[in-house]
């Protein structure tokens, strides 16, 4: 065989490989004994599904991302040592009866037994796997977790031969009655659901504002995809900063006929939404989430989330490895900066002013950094930032 | 043969739109609905006899029929006859009179009719009027929720307060899970690759959001957001007063269950499973 040939046949391989998946198996364990803190440091009892790394077993709210490419085989092994039952529903992505995990049609998994469910992965897009066995119970108390296809060969569109996109979000959103986790045994009747905690993944309220996995921080004319899953009992109302180009691409894990330019964003209980936000101008500005009852739309709890979008003027954004360099932000500012985008690398970072004064010396390696600058007078200052030989400045502006 | 060709199709028109003048004769009855095995509570429909069913008889007719509709009130006190459209006024239905009146529809589409008077609507009286030229199997979920205290409360005329309501039944065609299973026309039965369609209706108080497991449907109409219409979907809102028409073409076989998302109301009494929750069957 020539080398030309060789390598054409190699390259076959490697795409059919690519194009037509992979079997990915993941080992789900199950836990009722989960505590874990919430924004405001209530001490909450839950009960969900981890990763099964023998006694480092941990679970979490919501369970962990299972990410998974179109085409691909799953399989999903869970192992239940809990005392209950419990089952793995792979929700909108229609599966057979036998691996739908829901106990009447399917099966239970005993304590102590491991009950396995497969499937091939037919459209990319974002659905949600969680417990179907007292279901009213079992999601409420934690028993859920994203689940992504993406595009065959992990392509970063929301569908094959769709957009692209330079970042993502993906936004697990649900209220709880701590009542039910402090004691599900005294709630008397289900229907006694008042919830008093609204959450976005495993987060709510202030705590959004340091939290990198929630905050969205771009910058102008980026493609940003929102991945949206409401696992909660009631409606969420997403609220949009009008200065935000926000359109609705899929939702359940299909391409929407028509993309919808919206400013708000109903999402009802076990509805997914991919949503694109771009802005051709430097923003700070919030999203707002409206938690309501499906009874005459009452508002039980909101939350808001930071906007962040960075203009860079004169500089190239994305160094040549194709991974973010540093942004500061916000630009101006009063005080308090965060330095975002330098996640994988190490920099050597100096702050001075603009006539050169050195102000302060450190490294940078984590995705945000947070500084407080409130002490500095007003003026113009500049980060320059060191790596290999590379060097970025960032002007910045103090009030 | 100008005349022939006109003839023709004249002919052809008649039989491919059967525009008629269809009549339906309805009582109003009360009676109760189960609330679990032991209970029920107050509850009142429109039905085609005077043998009180919860079933809200669905008025099925095709675009350009003329719905000649007699209503005799058997109950002791006044209701009324509202269509969500085309019907601009409710029509008053007097108690021990007949009612007789004619609405004409021009275009396919799902309507609710109900009674709009006080909490009458809540308490059962309410279908569906499904105008179409459809000829494969339809199926219709009339949703309510309830909560049984007010059922009962209000039949004695007795006030109830909006603000403190908190349903704990949930049916639909008057039906909680599992007993529903016995509803055909409700429980969507049909073969892989059929074209079903099945027609909801929303008269109840809260709203809610339909999951089916294994499969995709896709939106035909919608009362509230026309504009999610050929939308393909597992997960459906259903907001109050809503009319939603949705299109499944099975491409499996099993029994699958379709259930509301808020998972509240797949609870009946406060006891799961109940409420809001069906299995369907494919072969």
């Amino acid at each position: 065989m020539s080398i030309g040939k060789f390598v054409c046949v190699f390259g076959l391989l490697i795409y059919s490989w690519a194009a037509f998946g992979q079997t990915k198996v993941f080992n789900l364990i199950t836990r009722m004994d989960g505590v874990m803190l919430t924004y405001n440091d209530d001490s909450l009892n839950f009960w969900g599904f981890g990763f099964d790394q023998g006694s480092a077993s941990k679970i979490t709210m919501p369970a962990p991302l299972i990410e998974v490419n179109e085409g691909d085989t799953v399989i999903i092994n869970l192992y239940n040592p809990a005392v209950e039952a419990h089952t793995v529903h792979l929700h909108g992505l229609d599966v057979n009866q036998a691996n739908d995990g829901v106990p009447t049609t399917s099966f239970f998994v005993l304590q102590g037994d491991t009950g396995t469910y497969s499937f091939v992965a037919s459209y990319a897009g974002n659905y949600i796997y969680h417990c179907h066995v007292t279901t009213v119970l079992h999601m409420q108390m934690g028993m859920f977790g994203p689940l992504i296809v993406r595009p065959a060969g992990g392509a970063n569109t929301l569908w094959t031969g769709g957009p692209s996109f330079d970042k993502e979000y993906s936004w697990m959103a649900y209220d709880m009655d701590k009542s039910w986790h402090d004691d599900y045994t005294a709630i008397g009747s289900f229907v006694n659901y008042f919830p008093d905690h609204f959450m976005i993944n495993n987060t709510g309220s202030d705590n959004i504002y340091t939290d990198s996995q929630v905050r969205i921080n771009g910058l102008v004319e980026e493609n940003i995809l929102l991945r949206i899953f409401n696992t909660g009992y009631g409606k969420q109302s997403y609220v949009f900063p009008e200065q935000l180009n926000v359109i609705a691409l899929t939702s359940d894990g299909r391409q929407l006929p028509l993309a919808d330019t919206l400013d708000t964003l109903e999402v009802y209980p076990g509805e997914r939404y991919g949503v694109s936000l771009s802005g051709s101008s430097a923003l700070e500005d919030t999203i707002e989430i409206y938690y309501q009852s499906l009874y005459e739309e009452q508002l039980w709890g909101m939350n808001k989330i930071p906007v962040s979008l960075i203009e860079v003027i004169g500089l190239s954004h994305v160094d040549q490895s194709g991974l973010m360099a540093p942004v500061v932000y916000p630009n101006p500012s009063e005080g308090s900066v965060s330095i975002s985008g330098c996640l994988g690398n190490t920099w050597d970072v100096i702050l001075s002013t603009s006539t050169g004064k050195l102000i302060m010396k450190f490294k940078l390696s984590s995705e945000i950094t947070n500084l407080d600058l409130a002490s500095l007078p007003a003026g113009f200052y500049l980060f320059t930032f060191y790596r290999d030989g590379e060097r970025i400045y960032r002007e910045f502006i103090l009030d | 043969m100008i005349r022939f060709l006109i003839s023709i199709s004249l002919v052809i028109i008649s039989h491919t739109t059967p525009c008629l003048a269809v009549d339906y004769h309805l009582y109003i009855n009360r009676g109760y609905i189960a609330v679990n095995t032991l209970d029920s509570v107050p509850y009142i429909a429109f039905n085609e006899s005077q043998n009180f069913s919860t079933y809200n008889t669905v008025l099925k007719l095709v675009p350009g029929d003329t719905l000649n509709l007699r209503i005799e009130n058997t109950d002791s006190i006044g209701h009324s006859f509202m269509v969500s459209m085309p019907l601009p006024n409710p029509v008053a239905l007097y108690p021990g009179i007949d009612t007789t009146f004619s609405i004409f529809f021009p275009d396919a589409g799902l309507y609710s009719y109900y009674d709009n008077t006080g909490l009458n609507r809540y308490m059962g009286l309410g279908g569906m009027i499904s105008v179409n030229s459809f000829t494969g199997a339809n199926f219709y979920w009339n949703l309510r929720d309830h909560q049984a205290d007010w059922n009962r409360d209000i039949a004695l005329g007795i006030n109830v307060d909006p603000a403190t309501y908190l349903a704990d039944h949930f049916t639909i065609n008057g039906h909680y899970y599992p007993v529903l299973q016995n509803d055909s026309t409700a429980i969507v039965n049909g073969y892989v690759n059929d074209t079903i369609r099945i027609h909801i209706a929303n008269l109840g108080l809260m709203e809610h959001s339909f999951h089916f497991h294994g499969y995709h449907l896709r939106i035909l109409a919608s009362s509230s957001k026309p504009d999610h219409v050929g939308r393909l979907k597992d997960s459906f809102p259903v907001r109050t007063m809503d009319n939603l028409v949705l299109e499944l073409v099975p491409q499996q076989p099993g029994l699958y269950p379709v259930h509301d998302h808020n998972l509240v109301a797949t609870t009946i009494g406060g006891n799961s499973p109940g409420g809001m929750i069906m299995i369907i069957s494919i072969q």
